[in-house]
Formats: structure tokens, sequence, C-alpha cells
């Protein structure tokens, strides 16, 4: 008994030096940095120990609309991009023919570089003195005024920058979405059926228990996910999110560290530290209305 | 309620869609369902039997035929307007649900005049849960309960609706055999209790046989055989039905009809005539409690060698080669315990055969060629008359 335990721990023995040296150990130094006050980086000293870096940053005019973002982000694409997927997987799945073929193409974005994609969506969007970008052209051909989407006012950037990260996860959800509704016995359906269900009833009643467990999977990973957003605003806006306006929290511990700015491990420990908390309470929180919702299919 | 099914097609496209050709699961079958019976159909996996099933529920819509319930065609009618309950092998419980949710669905379906309040639809559920005896577990999730009650649930929610039809689609298989046979003769209760017209799917000869009025003997989409189990049993039409059913299954050996005898190998083993009068080789299907242990004085005797005694409680089976029967298959005769210990484990074995037992088939397609047994019918009898044709 006593051997085979220790057999155990000499297997888990890579992954727990691995996870400790790259995971456990950077959290901790992560969270004495994020106290240490006045802290050079050059010199590596530090005067004081206290709260002063998360007054600072909680104060930061950058650091707000950081979280603005990216909570707007968050709140905006999550949902969105889920009930979009769950649509087009639901279209998928009746269409069985098509099916392996919308696999591919639904799949492409996820296999492309998000940076590819930022460019992509740049030139449509963006406004030059030479042309409007293709999107303004599709506008102004239906009688509208051409807008600015990526120099220009808050709200359209907000949009660019929604919709870029809906596209960008979509092809993840509809793909795990597609397989959870493969997965549903097709005896349910066909015992509904003789039973006389509708369609509706068969989605709420029978379709949406069953893949559940799938759909609050991709929601808490879509929050994290979301929380986390930072390469998606580069590709689209640069490297200069601050000026944009567009940072997210992620952004914003980057700029504190290399950015132009930048040189201010303690207050990017503290940034990090905030979102660590916003992200566990939202998991946390996500979770217990799962236990809840989520129904045993097994 | 009677269903008939007049020459009904069922082709499928391939699965694999690089081959062109159909798949025909059901093949012009016509066969009638009286009222308040309990019908089996019966075949090995493959043959068709779910298909046929989904045809009458209404599932798979007929390639060609029609489908009528008590003279009422109901070929194109979706299988909600049939009246139509079904269970399926995996019983396909919502596992979310309770025991009363599950049994219940069917009946928040009903739209209309046929709305029910939830008084009423609990009064059902209770009703027809106290049916199956399940009225203890009406809380609980499918999970928490065992497969065999999780069948009854199945049945409880096929039956909540008062349908005309009652569908079963293998519903023992995911049992254990203890649980099978007793739930089998549940549902044959359930049966006789509520009257309904049933339809029960099974490969299994021995479930079918025991719990049905009629069989229906399936192979390759095609129709074999349809009868009372019994008659079937007793007089099946061609070597596959012969083959099909009994357990140790029907002894098939390669024989002849010479000079008004039944040959098998070098062993003269029944006097008969064909209707024809021709000789011609033959399949000889023997049951095996058709093979009697021969007395020493025995003129017609099929010899084998004992190779092991199987005991199985009250009857024995002699395994037993014979030089006629191909490699690898075995000569099976069911006898009495004190009998089989008067053979011993080893040494030569020599069998009388009961006519009653005994079929025979063509050799080219199978089909039964019947025969008239020459022999007297009384054992004393059948010592002078062969004596008399020896001479
Ligand atoms: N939807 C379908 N598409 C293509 N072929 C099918 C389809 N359904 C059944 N078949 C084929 O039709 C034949 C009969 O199938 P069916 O399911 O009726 O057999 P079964 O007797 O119920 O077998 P089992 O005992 O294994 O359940 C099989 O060859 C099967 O492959
Ligand atoms: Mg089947």
């Amino acid at each position: 008994m006593l051997k085979n335990n220790n057999k155990a721990w000499l297997y888990l023995l890579p992954a727990i030096v691995f996870l400790g040296v790259f995971m456990v150990y950077p959290l901790f130094d992560v969270l004495i940095y994020s106290f240490e006050e006045g802290y050079n980086f050059t010199s590596q000293t530090y005067h004081g120990i206290g709260f002063y870096n998360y007054s600072y940053v909680l104060r930061d005019p950058y650091f707000l609309q950081a979280v603005k973002n990216t909570f707007i982000l968050v709140i905006i694409t999550v949902p969105l991009s889920t009930g979009i997927a769950l649509l087009i997987a639901l279209a998928l799945n009746s269409i069985k023919r098509l099916k392996d073929l919308f696999h591919t193409v639904f799949f492409l974005p996820y296999v492309t570089n998000t940076l590819a994609v930022g460019l992509v969506f740049m030139i449509m969007f963006k406004k030059t003195p030479y042309s409007d970008g293709f999107i303004n052209v599709l506008i102004k051909a239906f009688g509208g005024n051409a807008v600015d989407f990526i120099d220009g006012p808050y709200w359209a950037k907000m949009f660019v920058m929604c919709l870029y990260t809906i596209w960008i996860v979509m092809p993840f959800k509809i793909l795990i979405l597609t397989s959870a509704l493969a997965s549903v016995d097709d005896t349910y359906y066909k015992a509904a059926k003789i039973d006389g269900t509708g369609r509706l009833r068969m989605f709420t009643k029978i379709t949406l228990p069953m893949i559940s467990p799938m759909l609050f999977y991709l929601v808490i990973t879509g929050f994290i996910g979301a929380f986390k957003a930072y390469s998606d605003e580069v590709a689209i806006f640069g490297t200069d999110l601050n000026s944009a306006g567009m940072n997210t929290i992620v952004g914003y511990v980057y700029d504190m560290l290399y950015g132009n700015s930048g040189g201010y491990p303690s207050y990017a420990s503290a940034a990090a530290l905030i979102l660590f908390v916003i992200v566990f309470t939202i998991t946390v929180i996500n979770l217990m209305i799962s236990r809840k919702a989520v129904v045993e299919t097994r | 309620m009677k269903i008939e099914l007049k020459h009904v097609t069922k082709k499928f496209p391939n699965r694999d869609r690089k081959i062109h050709e159909f798949v025909v699961a059901v093949s012009d079958m016509t066969v009638e369902i009286p009222d308040g019976s309990l019908v089996s159909i019966l075949g090995p996996s493959g043959c068709g039997k779910s298909t046929a099933l989904n045809l009458i529920s209404g599932l798979e819509a007929p390639t060609e035929g029609w489908i009528f319930f008590d003279g009422e065609d109901v070929t194109d009618l979706p299988p909600e307007k049939r009246g139509i309950g079904m269970v399926f092998q995996s019983y396909a419980l919502y596992p979310h649900l309770t025991v009363m949710k599950n049994i219940m669905f069917p009946l928040e379906n009903l739209k209309g005049d046929k709305k029910l309040t939830r008084a009423e639809m609990k009064k059902k559920v209770e009703e027809v849960a106290r049916i199956v005896q399940i009225d203890e577990l009406l809380f609980r999730k499918p999970k928490q309960m065992s497969g065999g009650q999780q069948q009854r649930v199945a049945i409880a929610r096929a039956l909540v609706k008062r349908p005309r039809v009652l569908l079963l689609d293998e519903p023992l298989s995911n049992l254990d055999a203890r649980l099978r046979i007793q739930t089998r003769e549940e549902i044959r209760r359930i049966q006789k209790e509520t009257g309904i017209t049933t339809v029960f799917v099974t490969h299994d000869q021995e479930e079918a046989m025991s719990i049905s009025d009629i069989i229906i003997v399936m192979k390759q989409g095609v129709v074999y055989q349809t009868g009372r189990p019994q008659d079937v049993y007793d007089s099946p039409a061609n070597l596959f039905v012969a083959k099909f059913l009994g357990t140790p299954p029907i002894n098939v050996l390669g024989g002849e009809v010479k000079d008004g005898n039944l040959y098998v190998g070098h062993d003269k083993v029944l006097p008969v005539r064909l209707k024809d009068n021709a000789d011609r080789r033959v399949f000889v299907g023997i049951r095996p409690e058709g093979l009697i242990l021969a007395g020493d004085d025995d003129q017609y005797v099929l010899h084998g060698k004992v190779k092991s005694i199987q005991v199985m409680g009250r009857d024995n089976t002699i395994v037993a080669n014979h030089h006629a029967m191909s490699e690898g298959t075995d000569l099976r005769a069911i006898v009495s315990a004190s009998d089989a210990r008067s053979v011993g484990d080893s040494g030569n074995v020599s069998f009388k055969l009961d006519p009653a037992k005994v079929f025979l088939f063509d050799r080219e397609d199978e089909t039964r060629v019947e025969f008239e047994y020459t022999g007297s019918v009384n054992e004393a009898d059948e010592q002078s008359e062969e004596e008399h044709v020896e001479e």
C-alpha cells in the first residue's frame, strides 16, 4: 500500500516540479512584489512593505479604463459568442452531410494566428486618407456615414473589439458544442418524438440539459479567457493601448512591466493580483451556479 | 388493435456513401398482428427487427408497402398520431428527470382539449406506476435505480398515455440472466393485465418462445416463418428457423433418402417415404430431445462416440461425435440424468430417433421436405415390422 503510494508520487514528480517552478513559485513572487513599496528595478531594492502599490493602481485612470474595457468585453462577448456558437452548432448538427466540411471552415480561425486575423480585421475596419476600408464602403452603400473603427470613437472601437473577440473564440465553442450535441443519444429524441414532443420542448427539456455541462464549461473558460484578453487588442489597435483607450487589465500589467512607461513590477504585480481576485470570484460564482443548474447526464 | 403490414419494404442508403447499393433492411414483409396479442419479432442481429418496429412506430417510413392499424391506413401518419408507446433497449430515460417527471413527460405534451391538469397527470402516473410496481420509486432519478427498475419506468412511460400499441425493442438485453427471466414474465403480466397489443423485438429465441402468442422469425429482412411458438418449433418451415429455435440447437447432419430409408452417413436411421417417392440427398435436422438411447435390439440407430456429458441438473446433455458431421460440430442429445449415467463418459453410444423430432430439408434452398414415417408408432410393432422388412 505504502509502496504504491510512493510510486504514485514518483510518477507525479515531474508534473509537480514543473508546476512548482513555473506556476507556484512565480505566484508567490508576484504576491511578494505587490507589497514591496518603491521597488527599484535596477538596484532591486525597496523601502517598505504595504498597500501603496494597490492604492496607486486602483487610482490610476489607465487601470480603471482597462478594468472598464475588460468588463465590457467579458459581459458582451461571453454570452453572445456562446449563444451564437450554440445556434450554429444546432444548425450544423441538423445538416449531417455538411457537418465535416463546416467543421473545417469554422475551425480555420482557431488554427490561424491571432495577429493575422487581427490584421485582416484592421484592414476591413480601418479608415485611412486613401481608403475607407471594406466595412465603411458597405456602410456608405447603405447610405450611412463612414466611421473610423480603429482610431475613431470609443463605441466604434469597442464594437470592433467585441466582434473580433467573438469571432476568434467562436470556432472552439462551435467545435465543443457540435460534439456535445452529437453525443446526445438519438434514442432520447426518438422517444420524445413518439411521445409527441414539440421541437422547442425537445430543445429546452432534452438538448439543453444534456449539453449543460459543456455549456457551463464554455461559459467558465470564456469568462477566464475574456478577462485575460490582451493580444487581440494589440493585433487591432497596436501596442500603445493606453492612448487608444482600449487597454485591458492584462495589457496594463504588461505595460507596467515592459511598456514605454514600464519598469514597475510592483504595480504590475498589484494589478495582476487584482485581476486574479476578480477572475477567482467570478469563477467561484460560476461554479456555484453550475452546480445547481448543470444536470448529471450519466 | 390489429396491426397489418402489407408488402412492406424498407431500403436505406448505404452508410458507406461510396457504396451506392441500397441496404434492404426489410423486404416485402406481410404480417398480421392480432388485437390484444403479444407478438415477437425474432431474428439474428442485423436482420431488420428494429427497422420493422420503427416502421410500425412511424419513426421510419416504408420505401414500399402499407401499414394498417385496425384497417386504417397509417403508412403516412407521424409517430405521435399513431397512438403507440415504445420502450428502447437503452430505456432512453431522461437522466436529469425524476421517475415521476419521466413518466409524466408524454402527458405534458398533450395540447388543446386533451390537456391535463397537474393533478390529473399525477393520478395517471401513479396509476401506471402501480401497474409496473414502481410506485415506491417515483422520486428517484434513473441513475439511482437498478436496470430492472429502469426498465419498468420505461414501460410505465410508454403506457401512461394508454397507447393502442406497445412496442419494445430488445427491452431485456441490458439485464442479467436472472432479471431477464423475471422481467419478461413481468412484461407478459403487464400485457395480459392491460390487454394492449404488443410487439416485442428480440434476438433471444428462448425469450420470444416463452412469452409470445405469435413469433415472427426474420433473417436478412425476410420473414421466414410466422406462427405460434410451439407450432413453429414443432414444424419449422426451413433449416434456418429449425436452427434458430431451441437450446441446445438442433443437430444438423447430411443425409440421404434411399430405398425407403433415411441414411445418415452409414447409419440407417429411420424408415421414411417422401411425397414423390423419389430418392434424394437432404439435410437431416434432429432435435436434441429426439435422440433417444437405443436398446441392443433396435434396428434403426444413429451411432456416435461420446465426447462428454454435460450435467444440467434434471436433464443431461450427451455430447457425441458422428462421422457424418462436419468438423467442429457435435451431436447433442438431451436425456434424463439416469440414462446419461448408463452411458458413461466415453465409448460408443447409439440413438434411435423420434420421428416427430426429425426434419428433412432440401440441400439447395433449405426448405422443409415433408416425409412420412413408415415405421410403426408403437415400440413393439416397430420391432416386428422392422424384422418383417429385413426378411
Ligand atoms: N439508418 C440506417 N441507415 C443505413 N442502414 C441502416 C439504417 N438502419 C438500419 N440499417 C441497416 O439495416 C439492417 C437492419 O438493421 P436493424 O437495426 O433493423 O437490425 P436489427 O435486427 O434490429 O439488429 P440488432 O439485433 O443488431 O439490433 C442492417 O444491415 C443495418 O445496418
Ligand atoms: Mg435492433
